[in-house]
């Protein structure tokens, strides 16, 4: 069978073109599975615990509440430790990078005749900061 | 009017490596609010810190956040002091 120099060069395009389009392919699923497989923790739950005294105390009492007893000797808040429940909820256990977790506090400072002294109706309307302002 | 509160509370833990599906405890220790309550322990004074709350923020190495949690904790006046006003 004879065939054309003209058939010849075509073939040769379209042979270049396919081995093109699967190097394209293969470079596009090499970036795709380096992007697509990332992951971040989310936080699962967080608490105020009181601090262990005792390092083999397995279990820390979780703080909700406290109350000054208006003596300064005895009103003495607990220090505290916060716990962080982290999961990695991804399938992949390719981490993005590494990750670090910051702390920061605020509070709501007010006067204390605001509502009676009813603590559940000043801290959903109050100011969440590092200042106190006034809230009336 | 306007006062500022100082509290050492900025503390940095790094997040340990997390295989699919796994859980990790992070306790970020040594937080010591003496000096808050001290500075609003003035039997005649009116402003109290009724809450507080701890923020989390997950940080990747960009410093862009990666995820936020909060925790609150509602601290209650002595009665001596509501009766002071």
């Amino acid at each position: 069978m004879y065939i054309k120099p003209r058939q010849w060069a075509i073939f040769l395009v379209a042979c270049s073109f396919v081995a093109s389009c699967a190097r394209d392919h293969r470079a596009r699923g090499t970036d795709l599975s380096s992007t697509e497989q990332k992951s971040a923790p989310i936080i699962k739950s967080v608490e105020i615990v009181e601090q262990d005294v005792a390092l083999a105390s397995a279990t820390s009492k979780k703080l909700e509440e406290w109350k000054d007893s208006g003596d300064p000797k005895l009103s003495r808040l607990p220090n505290f430790d916060v716990v962080v429940v982290l999961q990695n909820i991804s399938a992949s256990s390719v981490q993005d990078a590494d990750f670090i977790a910051l702390t920061t506090i605020d509070f709501v400072v007010a006067p204390t005749y605001l509502y009676q002294g009813d603590v559940r109706k000043i801290l959903p309307n109050g100011n969440w900061s590092r200042r106190f302002q006034s809230m009336m | 009017m306007e006062q500022a509160v100082s509290v050492d509370d900025v503390k940095m833990e790094t997040v340990p490596y997390l295989k699919p599906g796994d859980e990790a405890e992070l306790r970020i220790k040594g937080f010591n609010l003496g000096n808050l309550i001290a500075s609003y322990n003035g039997q005649d004074g009116t402003l109290w810190p009724w809450g507080l709350r701890v923020n989390i923020h997950v940080m990747n190495r960009e410093m862009s956040r990666v995820a936020v949690g909060q925790a609150t904790l509602r601290m209650i006046s002595a009665d001596s002091r509501l009766r002071a006003k």
